[in-house]
Parts: C-alpha cells; sequence; structure tokens
C-alpha cells in the first residue's frame, strides 16, 4: 500500500529461476519483493488431495516432504526445473508438471489461491473465498477470479498462499521410448496413444519428446561432434517420443506398456510418413532410473553448449506440434543456432507445449540480437497458424495483444481495479 | 508510466514496516538476484576485504 501512495514499481519474486522471460526487473528501479522466506508447508490433505504453500516452497522442498511423510502421494513438480524453483512460480507461469500430459495444464491443478493486491486488499479465490470452506474447489462463488492471476507474472498482486492437487505416487513406473526420423510420426504415433482419452492416455503421465540435438546440446560445443552419424551410430533416432508411465500394480503397467507397444506397430505397419524409421529405443536401467527421478535437473546443461540458454515456448494444438517444429528449427539454423526442440502433449494430446532450446553465448551483445531477430521472425509467422507463446516477451510479443484488442482492454481494466496506480511489475504483459 | 525511483526516506518507512533485516537497498544484493535468476546462485551479504 506505501507503494500504490508513493507510485513505486513493485517485482514480486519467489524462486526467481524463470527459464524464460519473467525474471524480475532490475533497472530502472523500483522495489523487488522477495517471498522467498515464506516457506511454509500449512497442510497436506490426503483425504481431499490438496496441499497448501506459501510462495517460498520450493519444488525440492515440497517433493521432499512428502516423500517423507506421505509417501503415497507427490505433488504435480514441474520436471526439468530446477528443484530451487517454486510450487507457486510453477502455478501463476502455467508449467508443464510430470501429471500434466494425463491430467492437463499445470495451472489446472492449483485449487485456490490468497493474493495481497496493491489496493490492500486481501482475495481469496474458489471455495476459499467462504471463510469456512475447505480448498476443495477451484470454481468456487460465481465466476472465477483465479484464473485472472494465472499467467499473470506478478503483475495484478502478491500471492501468499495456493492450494495445489497432489496425485498418488505409485511404486509401478517406466519409460518407453519410440524412436522415429521426423516430428510428423512422433505427433501421429503419440496423437493415437493420447486420444484413447481412457486407461493408458492417463497412465502415461508424462509424454515428452524432440530430436537428437537435445542430447548434443547438453554438452560443451567444442566437445561433442555435431554430425547426426555419431548420435546414429549410438541408437539415438533423429525424433523420439518418451512416455513415461506409472501404473498401480506391475499387471497394469505391464498392460500399459504393451498396449502402447503394439500401437505403435500398428501405425508403423499401416499410416506411418517414414516406416522403416519407427522403431523402439531401448533404454538402459540406469537412463530409465534417471529419466524417473524427480526432481531433476534436467534442463540446467543447456547453459554448457555456449554460456546461455533460453526457452522460447508456444503452445499449439496437438496436431500442429509437427509443423511448428519444422518451421522453428529451420528458423534455429538459419540465425545460426542448433535446432533443439522439447515437445511435450498437455491433458492427453489435447495441446503441445512446444520449446526450442536457444543455446547462445550471453556473454556477446551480437548474440541476443541474433535470438530478439529469431524470436520477432518466428513470433509473426506463429501468430498468424494461431499458435499461442506462453510467457510473452514484452518486446516482441506484444503484437499478439495487436491481434487481440479487447481480450486487452478488459486485462487492463481488470489490472486497474486490483493495482490503480499499476505498480505491480511494470513492463510485463504490456500491463502497462 | 511514469514511476517514483526509491530514495532513502522509501527506505526508513519499508524498514519501518517490516523491519532492518528485511529491506535493503545495498546494491550488491540487488545484482546478485539477477546471478540467481540466470545461474541460481544464493543471496548474501558481501564481505569487506578485513572483515
Amino acid at each position: 500500500m506505501y507503494c500504490t501512495q508513493e507510485k513505486i514499481a513493485v517485482s514480486p519474486v519467489s524462486g526467481g529461476l524463470s527459464g524464460g522471460f519473467s525474471c524480475p526487473t532490475i533497472k530502472p528501479g523500483g522495489v523487488l519483493l522477495d517471498l522467498g522466506r515464506m516457506k511454509r508447508i500449512i497442510e497436506i490433505d490426503e483425504e481431499n488431495r490438496f496441499a497448501i504453500v506459501e510462495p517460498g516452497v520450493t519444488i525440492g522442498e515440497l517433493w521432499a516432504y512428502m516423500h517423507k511423510n506421505t509417501p503415497d502421494w507427490a505433488p504435480p513438480i514441474p520436471d526439468g526445473a530446477p528443484p530451487a524453483s517454486t510450487v507457486m512460480g510453477d502455478a501463476i507461469d502455467r508449467g508443464f508438471s510430470l501429471y500434466t500430459s494425463s491430467v492437463g495444464p499445470q495451472g489446472d491443478n492449483f485449487m485456490c489461491a490468497e493474493v495481497v493486491f496493491p489496493n490492500g486488499d486481501v482475495l481469496r479465490t474458489g471455495s476459499w473465498a467462504l471463510p469456512t470452506a475447505k480448498p476443495f474447489y477451484k470454481y468456487g462463488l460465481g465466476p472465477d477470479m483465479w484464473s485472472l492471476l494465472m499467467g499473470s507474472q506478478g503483475t495484478m498482486g502478491v500471492i501468499t498462499k495456493v492450494a495445489v492437487k497432489i496425485y498418488p505416487h505409485p511404486e509401478f513406473k517406466t519409460i518407453v521410448v519410440w524412436g522415429m526420423s521426423n516430428p510428423y510420426d512422433m505427433q501421429n504415433l503419440t496423437l493415437e496413444i493420447q486420444k484413447q482419452e481412457f486407461g493408458i492416455a492417463h497412465n502415461t503421465v508424462m509424454v515428452q519428446g524432440g530430436n537428437y540435438p537435445l542430447v548434443m546440446t547438453r554438452w560443451p560445443k567444442d566437445k561433442v561432434p555435431r554430425d547426426y552419424e555419431f548420435y546414429k551410430e549410438l541408437g539415438i533416432s533423429k525424433w523420439w517420443m518418451n512416455f513415461e508411465c506409472w501404473a498401480q500394480t506391475q499387471e497394469e503397467l505391464d498392460y500399459v506398456t504393451n498396449r502402447i507397444d503394439k500401437m505403435a506397430k500398428d501405425y508403423k505397419a499401416n499410416r506411418a510418413k517414414d516406416p522403416d524409421s519407427i522403431k523402439p529405443q531401448e533404454l538402459h536401467p540406469k537412463q530409465i532410473a534417471s529419466r524417473l527421478k524427480k526432481p531433476n535437473k534436467i534442463a540446467v546443461p543447456y547453459g554448457l553448449w555456449d554460456a546461455g540458454f533460453l526457452f522460447i515456448t508456444w503452445y499449439t494444438p496437438w496436431p500442429e506440434c509437427a509443423h511448428f517444429c519444422e518451421v522453428y528449427c529451420d528458423a534455429m539454423e538459419k540465425y545460426g543456432f542448433p535446432p533443439t526442440m522439447w515437445v511435450a502433449s498437455i491433458e492427453r494430446g489435447r495441446q503441445a507445449i512446444c520449446m526450442p532450446i536457444i543455446c547462445f553465448d550471453s556473454t556477446k551483445t551480437k548474440e541476443l540480437e541474433r535470438v530478439q531477430e529469431l524470436n520477432r521472425e518466428t513470433t509473426e509467422y506463429g501468430l498468424k497458424q494461431g499458435w499461442l507463446n506462453y510467457r510473452p516477451d514484452p518486446f516482441i510479443h506484444i503484437e499478439a495483444y495487436y491481434q487481440s484488442g479487447i481480450y486487452w482492454k478488459y486485462l487492463r481494466a481488470f489490472k486497474k481495479l486490483v493495482d490503480p496506480n499499476m505498480i505491480m511489475h511494470p513492463g510485463r504483459l504490456a500491463l502497462p | 508510466m511514469s514511476y517514483k525511483l526509491p530514495n532513502e526516506k522509501d527506505l526508513e518507512a519499508m524498514i519501518g514496516i517490516v523491519g532492518k533485516e528485511y529491506a535493503t537497498n545495498n546494491k550488491a544484493i540487488t545484482a546478485s538476484y539477477l546471478a540467481k535468476s540466470v545461474m541460481g546462485l544464493e543471496i548474501c551479504y558481501p564481505k569487506a576485504d578485513n572483515d
């Protein structure tokens, strides 16, 4: 309220580890509000299946706490984000989590929140709006206000508590991988499996894949071969899809893996674009164990390639993700970056989260300019296709608002309502 | 949209609200948030050479 009165900009930060564009503003200056000390895990309710945490609780802390105290249950922590990133940060960033392919976008895993607005009001959303209610129902009293905070990147208010769904953490887990030569076979085979909706589509908690530069760019660029032939010798397909399967019994797990294999063989025999390239990828038990380990640091090594990396993430309808991969990989090569592409299914193949990983030398201004040029060119193309950027760069993705003027008008009106002097995280989301 | 840059008076006001342990305008700490966001480094007060 003091900052509102004095019109001082405030940038809230919980973990401060967003790998994209939502990091705190340092210049020209204001208040950086560090929520990292708000670290209480307030409640784990196994019957109603939610956990209530403060914004400074990291995914590593919540995972470890539940592993020790409620081992049959686990939180939907992101895959690839560092253990020091926060549960709340992942919620409002609407990230990808270890259950997302099965149960839906990460934003949907959050039930209710407590938020402090710059005008001094403390609001509880969903069923929590009723003082006597548990955070058991997201949509609570009338229209839902929590969704106005999702994706807000700290521009609306300061979230001080969230209730997140928790899920069973069964003993029986494995990874099934199918390889192929092109993104279209990756897309279409995965869609056939995900479109089952029930059964195996729910057992495949994480469905994510990509191309061979995902392997290459995890090492310094002068230390590894860049020719695909080297990776082919290692048995790595040009493209592949991982199906991380969770089940309550070994019998159920066997059914799921056999069914995926059967569907893949049927796809290969009857509908594949390049049938000869479609094959299962055998994983060493250590590779399986490494992929199943949570939380992991899978994203971190991309910084080794050339000193810096950036995720530029988009949402597309699943049946368009191969087109996205093709276009974006070409653009990355045109601008001199390795065409590193990661793709994951959201909500059983209803959406794709497509994440080009731009590996570049962050110490060189020219390289940053090339990243911006690549981003600008691909944004123009992506918006024409109707694809959505997930974590907008305010300088480039403002173009999306140009095409959605009425939406921006009402978003801005809501912000004015809760933040009349527009002090919260200025510059983000073009608000203001 | 223009904003006021916080000054010493604002810092004192914030210390009055949250206590001196929880508000600072130390430039090194401010800059280190950037290091944390990029490299995951933790924040601490810098030590002087003669400490």
